[in-house]
């Protein structure tokens, strides 16, 4: 087998073991629905009663309920394993990090897929809106947005697995290195809202897919020095 | 001796600059639709090398960082630190002077520019990188991790300079494309109050490398090294 097919054989392994996990303790993704689903309606006592402006807000506001829900996933992909000791079990596997942190990355970024596949709709159907665009700009607006918080919290939970306080520093970590790709992420959910097509979200998909890739390619270079002590 | 040359030079200049700035530079208004004192204009020569200087500080934050993972010498280190310290000063100086100006020319201190906003971002990630450093006991895991969490941080530099070209805002632009679209008064009373600003800032950050230094020798010998 070559390096190349072992990373990702490696990578993938990593990816099912922590659904597996997941699958059999479901705490954290029963915190993560019960999270968003609690915001939601929280949502709906700032806007009142039959709201006339809810394309205006709820569209972009799944976006911070999407962030905050990402936030409780960012300890279940290093830190947990910082916490059972199987760090260095990790470390002994046959692979480069960089094939541990994409499947890192990739469980965390089907976690909160998972909740969105839920959230989303379910908030159509409380607030009685719908995305007068086409359905795949949507979704390929909200898994490019996604894939971007989950690699920024997939190197955030990576570093502070060393650190004190994880709990406060999770998000004062996550929330600086968020926002260029997750205010074109809303921009473009707004916009898709109104019913636009795909010119005329192409400005916020180019910055959202740059930015991607440059925090792709730092995490890429850099991740060696996090995981190894 | 040096250390005197340079301090005297510094001294010089910025009382150069002070002169230009409330008496040489004349009042202005930036931008027509704007109703504005235009004595409060001459905050701008504060502002701008302000922000220069805190994206100059970042910049030393990332080499410096870039620099230790490549070496592993905790000099590197002491300077990124130092400098993200020295950064976060400038940058909230930035924002405090902006918000002076912006409630003169706009009427509010905040309206949540993308300028504004993504300064604001700037200054939270570098707050974000020293209570980061706070939180690590171990020497070589601080320098190492930090580096990393520098390296990252700096992203949001980009962010903020480019923010005006990226999306709409009220924030004035007053150099396009390499030509710089202000009077020669103005221009001259600029680029002497930016060089005093970074003498400045260049001092400050040596004096703070310097202690940082002594205070790691310092707790060097006290562990018995």
């Amino acid at each position: 087998m070559g390096a190349q097919s072992r990373n990702l054989h490696i990578a993938w392994a990593i990816l099912l073991k922590d659904l597996r996990l997941e699958l059999r303790r479901k705490y954290e993704i029963f915190s993560m629905f019960t999270f968003a689903l609690l915001s939601i309606i929280s949502f709906s006592f700032s806007l009142g009663p039959a709201p006339s402006n809810v394309l205006d807000v709820i569209p972009t506001s799944l976006w911070v309920i999407i962030l905050f829900t990402g936030i409780i996933s960012f300890t279940t992909v290093f830190i947990r394993e910082m916490d059972k000791g199987t760090m260095d079990g990790l470390r002994s596997l046959p692979s480069s990090p960089q094939a541990i942190f994409l499947g890192k990355t990739f469980y965390c970024f089907i976690l909160m897929g998972i909740v969105e596949f839920v959230l989303i709709p379910a908030s159509m159907i409380l607030f009685n809106y719908s995305f007068n665009s086409d359905l795949a700009l949507v979704i390929l607006t909200f898994v490019l947005g996604t894939f971007n918080i989950a690699l920024i919290g997939s190197m955030v939970s990576a570093l502070t697995m060393y650190s004190e306080s994880k709990t406060i520093l999770i998000p004062l970590l996550t929330f600086p290195l968020i926002p260029g790709s997750l205010i074109p992420s809303v921009t473009a959910t707004m916009k898709l809202a109104f019913g636009a097509n795909l010119s005329l979200i192409l400005p916020e998909l180019r910055l959202i897919v740059a930015f991607l890739l440059a925090i792709l390619l730092a995490s890429w270079l850099i991740f060696e020095y996090v995981f190894y002590e | 001796m040096r250390d005197k040359i340079y301090l005297a030079a510094t001294f010089i200049v910025n009382i150069i600059a002070l002169y230009m700035m409330f008496i040489y530079s004349p009042p202005l208004v930036v931008g027509a639709e704007v109703a504005a004192d235009p004595e409060v204009f001459r905050i701008f020569y504060l502002h701008l090398p302000a922000a220069i200087a805190a994206y100059i500080a970042f910049a030393i934050t990332f080499i410096g960082s870039v620099l230790y993972l490549r070496k592993k010498d905790f000099k590197w280190d002491v300077l990124a630190a130092a400098s993200a310290k020295l950064g976060l000063i400038f940058c909230g100086a930035v924002l405090l002077l902006g918000s002076i100006w912006a409630e003169n020319a706009w009427g509010v201190y905040w309206n949540w520019d993308p300028r504004e906003t993504t300064t604001l971002i700037l200054f939270f990630a570098y707050v974000a990188y020293l209570a980061y450093r706070m939180a690590i006991e171990d020497r070589e895991k601080k320098a190492r991790l930090s580096s990393v969490l520098g390296i990252f941080a700096f992203a949001t530099v980009p962010l903020s300079y480019l923010s005006i070209q990226i999306w709409q805002t009220l924030h004035p632009i007053v150099i396009r494309l390499g030509k710089v679209e202000m009077s020669p008064p103005v221009t001259y009373t600029l680029i002497v109050s930016l060089i005093g600003e970074l003498l400045i800032f260049f001092f400050i950050l040596y004096l703070t490398v310097k202690a940082e230094n002594l205070t790691e020798k310092i707790a060097k010998v006290k562990a018995g090294g």
